[in-house]
């Protein structure tokens, strides 16, 4: 067998989109996690589901702790398959499940957090019909799509005739603050509506925008033609460590502001049924300071080798000819591919985000309550929803001490997962987890140094986590409301319009 | 409740916990590729766009220039000196010494001067008949001996001489003594020889009668600038040129036709005389010895014009073109032929020519040949080519440092697109050759013939070699990959005659394709 180290033009690439691979991941549902927004005695699952109605009185999140997002994905490369033990202590690439990988149409990497620095909710009305809710909570995600194509070249080459389409490629980063205030109402006994309005604060944003690149070589003279267009926009990242711009400008002064807002709502189609309509981040933030934004018009290059004319071609690889026809090259490419630099204000939307969902309880006992739920959200970017994720679970409440939520999340990436998530009520303190990957799958680890290794689970796509802690106030056991006969259930129905039915609860 | 804590504890560890099962090292070194590595690549090698006129400059290597005619077309020539020489032997003048013994004839008072007119004798080159001479830089050394007066005064006048318009004299006391001949110019007033005048006085003492003073001269006019006159016919430059032919080297018979082939000889003439080219013998090799070339233009060669003003010389030019209208055989039959060399022998007189005029010092005489080809006719199978290093096992260990080898490519194409807009059809042709320059196989497009790419025409030309062609030759030692370019024009055969426009552009794009197909499973 040979040594790895003998594939020259591919050693360094593989293990270098294998260290990428890993150290980036896809951001697909970047900062929500879907198997937290079933838990209804958590107040932080209306962040996806803003239509929908937590089972509380009112809630005082611990300060920095209420919710802790994290989401780590990874459609690019899994090392299920790829590493094999090698000779002397060395290790295998398999190239097949390699190139397969890398090779597919889209990949999309990307690292996302966020986190609840103040939450606290509280109800209102007569009879309680409204809550009230206030969240200041910190946002940073980067994400970058790569194109299969990209990967297309040290694996399968460029024969004549191929188109290279590097147009999926994208590179997103942001990092933000929202000021939040929501407001949620039952309205009777079968709707029930949430809006919340954000106050967007932007620290930092990066973008690749419209980009379009393809490399194609012509099936019959094998000239290369790239043509390319986009614009890269940055802001907060040009002047980023400098003196002047003090921890205080940068977290509470930056010129960087927008709004966006959170609405959805509920329908009871039975006592047992429901469906909701939600929409997340509508909105965009107007980034004013330390802008630069490079845009590059459609452009082309065409590459046919040199051109040897006249007396000059028969000399040509003698003394300075290539090299001043390499350097001719490189400016006729630099002056064909001339970006536009500027520092003008622009907006970015924020991906918005669409859910429709629904809920049937097939088991309500006296203690206990089970539920099957599906949801569908699409991320809006780039013009469609082809970034989705569909999940089917299944609910089940004890005593509104425990919520146990597990759900078979499928993503538009083509994999699917096994979610979970749980909340824990002990007494007013409240304790809640969610992924939407239950990881059973063994674990790798890879040594890059004597000291320098990391581990990763050896097929996942997606690495989510949402935990936080809440004091929560005002609701009474399900045993006391079972307690009461039907003529006091049919009172509160009338009193307390749907509370627990449109958190998808029992009623 | 313990079950519930319980449960959500054991789901707690699943998700946030899990086994390392294996541990991998991807430190580079210890990295082992497993599987199959089949890419495709294609490149762009370049593009190559020649003119006629500008192929043509690959020729200066060998001593071969190009022109572009005044139809637009082409002519290679080739040129050669055949004389370059001057006349300054004619010019040369011996030096000449001349004494007399002067008796005094009657006492001759102090003060006064004893007149004696001379005429002396003075030999010219090669039955000069002078009419005018300019000395450059001469020397006339005088001497006087016998009863010589301490205060002797010796003066002298030569009626021909003249320095800037004024009549030579000078003076010298008793003795030797040197006087510069520069800037003297000598008219020649029809006598023979230099008539003199003498002067000879003493202030002192005087002359008796019957003292003998004894007079010797010494001319030397070398260098002389100028001579103008007549000569005696004579011959300025012999020679014997072997033309080298260059541009047919290597031709095989038949291949090269050149419908209107020319032997131009040009000459300068710096000499005030006209000058007659003979040319006693004309040859050119053959493969069983020489052959003689006949023809008026041989025997029938105009005179060189004279040279015109002394004062300000206009070279005498002139040309004379030995064509296939004056030769036999034609010169187009000769270089058919394929010879190696054609032979001028002959030399410059001026006999017939009256030899009357001047003679500059170094004045150049010189007569050069041109053969020219225009680029008119036909060619059959004449072919460039040329050879490029090619060592598939070093090329493989240098750039891939012993990782890949030839046999992890599966195919290798060379296209060529051709775009031949000459009046000439072009038949590329490669193969690879050993160490030794034997030809090991030849690089044909998928079957045993080339392509000829017609006059006018574009081409796509593959040249592939397989895996298993290059198993079966490499262990024969490819060492080189000879190309070649084999230009025919249309009808050859029936001698059918083109014309080349130097315009006329060949283009070439060359790409290359490699279909690696490596099998990293095994060792």
């Amino acid at each position: 067998m040979k040594q790895f180290s003998s594939l020259h033009p591919g050693r360094w690439m593989v293990l270098t989109l294998t260290i990428l691979a890993f150290a980036l991941k896809q951001d697909a549902q970047a900062q929500y996690v879907n198997s937290a927004a079933r838990l209804t005695q958590v107040p932080q699952h209306t962040d996806l589901f803003p239509g929908s109605r937590p089972k509380l009185k009112g809630w005082l999140g611990m300060t920095g702790l209420s919710s802790l997002t994290f989401r780590l994905d990874n459609t690019l490369l899994q090392p299920e398959g790829l590493f094999l033990p090698g000779p002397n202590g060395g290790t295998i690439v398999r190239l097949a499940p390699l190139m397969e990988q890398l090779t597919s149409p889209e990949s999309m990497l990307g690292a996302s957090t966020s986190v609840e620095l103040a939450s606290f909710g509280f109800s209102g009305g007569e009879h309680g019909e409204s809550i009230w809710s206030f969240r200041i909570r910190e946002r940073l995600e980067a994400d970058a799509t790569l194109p299969g194509a990209l990967f297309e070249i040290p694996f399968h080459g460029n024969p004549a005739g191929s188109v290279l389409d590097m147009s999926a490629f994208g590179l997103r980063a942001i990092h933000f603050r929202e000021y939040s205030v929501g407001w949620n109402r039952a309205w009777g006994d079968f709707l029930n509506t949430g809006i919340r309005v954000n106050y967007l604060y932007g620290m930092e944003f990066a973008e690749l925008t419209d980009f379009q690149a393809a490399w194609s070589t012509n099936a019959t003279d094998f000239s290369y033609n790239l043509a390319a267009s986009g614009a890269f926009r940055s802001s907060g990242l040009n002047t980023y460590g400098q003196t002047g711009d003090s921890l205080e400008h940068y977290l509470l002064y930056r010129d960087n502001r927008g709004w966006s807002m959170d609405a959805g709502l509920r329908l009871a189609l039975s006592e047992r049924a429901t469906v909701g309509l939600h929409v997340v981040d509508l909105g965009q933030i107007q980034w004013r300071e330390d802008l630069r934004t490079h845009e590059l018009q459609p452009s082309t290059f065409a590459y046919q080798g040199p051109t040897l004319e006249g007396e000059d071609a028969l000399d040509f690889f003698e003394g300075d000819s290539l090299g001043d026809w390499l350097a001719g090259e490189w400016a006729r490419f630099d002056s064909a591919m001339v970006p536009v630099t500027s520092a003008e204000a622009f907006s970015s939307r924020l991906p918005t985000r669409l859910s429709v969902e629904g809920a049937y309880i097939f088991r309500d006992a006296a203690a206990s309550q089970t539920s099957l739920h599906g949801a569908w959200t699409g991320r809006h970017a780039g013009g469609d929803f082809a970034d989705w994720q569909a999940i089917l679970g299944l609910r089940h409440e004890w005593d509104r001490k425990l919520g146990l939520n597990m759900a078979w999340n499928v993503f538009s990436a083509g994999f699917s997962t096994l979610g979970v998530g749980l909340a824990l009520n002990l007494g007013m303190f409240q304790w809640y987890v969610a992924a939407d990957n239950l990881v059973l799958t063994p674990w790798t680890r890879f040594e890059l140094g004597d000291d320098v290794s990391f581990v990763l689970p050896n097929r996942a796509e997606v690495l989510s986590l949402q935990t936080g802690f809440n004091l929560v106030f005002g609701k009474k056991p399900l045993k006391e409301d079972k307690r009461q006969g039907p003529a006091d259930r049919a009172q509160r129905r009338r009193n307390v319009p749907c509370e627990d039915f449109m958190a998808g609860g029992r009623r | 409740m313990n079950r519930f804590q319980n449960l959500s504890a054991l789901l707690g560890c699943l998700v946030l916990t899990g086994c390392v099962e294996e541990t991998f090292d991807l430190r580079p070194d210890g990295l082992v590729a497993s599987g199959a590595w089949s890419p495709a690549f294609a490149i762009p090698v370049g593009e190559v766009v020649v003119t006629a006129e500008e192929a043509l400059v690959w020729l200066d290597s060998a001593g071969i220039s190009s022109e572009v005619t005044g139809s637009g077309g082409l002519a290679i020539y080739e040129t050669f000196e055949i004389v370059d020489t001057t006349a300054n032997h004619w010019l040369s003048v011996a030096d000449q010494t001349w004494s007399q013994d002067i008796i005094i004839p009657t006492d001759v008072p102090p003060g006064t001067a004893l007149e004696v007119p001379l005429n002396i004798d003075f030999a010219l080159p090669n039955g000069l008949v002078l009419d005018s001479l300019s000395v450059a830089f001469g020397s006339l050394g005088v001497e006087t001996s016998g009863d010589v007066p301490v205060d002797l005064l010796l003066q002298v006048a030569i009626e021909e001489w003249t320095v800037a318009g004024v009549p030579f004299a000078f003076g010298v006391g008793s003795g030797a003594e040197d006087i510069g001949l520069s800037g003297v110019t000598w008219t020649e007033d029809g006598n023979a020889g230099l008539g003199m005048n003498l002067s000879l006085e003493s202030s002192a003492s005087g002359f008796s009668a019957g003292d003998v003073i004894s007079i010797s001269m010494s001319f030397g006019l070398d260098p002389i600038d100028w001579v103008v006159g007549s000569w005696a016919s004579g011959t300025f430059g012999s020679f014997d040129q072997a033309l080298a032919l260059s541009a047919l080297d290597g031709l095989e018979p038949g291949v090269v036709h050149v419908s209107a082939p020319r032997l131009e000889l040009e000459a300068t003439n710096g000499v005030g005389l006209s000058i007659q080219p003979v040319i006693s013998s004309a040859s050119y090799a053959t493969a069983v010895g020489e052959a003689v070339i006949a023809g008026d233009q041989i025997t029938n060669i105009p005179p060189i014009p004279a040279a015109t003003n002394l004062m300000n010389v206009m070279p005498g030019e002139w040309s004379h073109v030995l064509n296939n209208d004056g030769t036999t055989p034609t010169i187009t039959a000769i270089l058919e032929s394929s010879p190696a060399s054609m032979t001028l022998s002959g030399h410059l007189t001026t006999s017939g020519t009256g030899g009357s005029g001047f003679v500059t010092a170094d004045a150049p005489i010189r007569v050069v040949g041109r053969l020219v080809l225009p680029l008119e006719g036909w060619l059959s199978d004449y072919a460039f080519r040329d050879t490029m290093a090619l060592d598939l096992d070093q090329i493989f260990s240098e750039n891939f440092e012993n990782r890949l080898s030839w046999e992890d490519v599966s195919s290798i194409t060379l296209r060529a697109l051709w775009q031949n807009d000459l009046p000439v059809a072009v038949r590329p042709e490669l193969n690879f050759q050993d160490s030794m320059r034997n030809v090991l196989a030849t690089w044909y497009e998928g079957s045993d013939a080339f392509t000829f790419v017609p006059a006018g025409a574009s081409e796509v030309v593959d040249w592939t070699i397989s895996r298993e062609e290059l198993a079966t030759l490499q262990p024969l030692g490819i060492r080189h990959l000879a190309w070649a370019a084999t230009l025919s024009t249309p009808n050859a055969v029936g001698e059918e005659d083109v014309f080349i426009p130097a315009d006329a552009a060949l283009k070439l794009r060359l790409g290359l394709a490699i279909q690696i197909d490596a099998n990293l499973n095994e060792e």
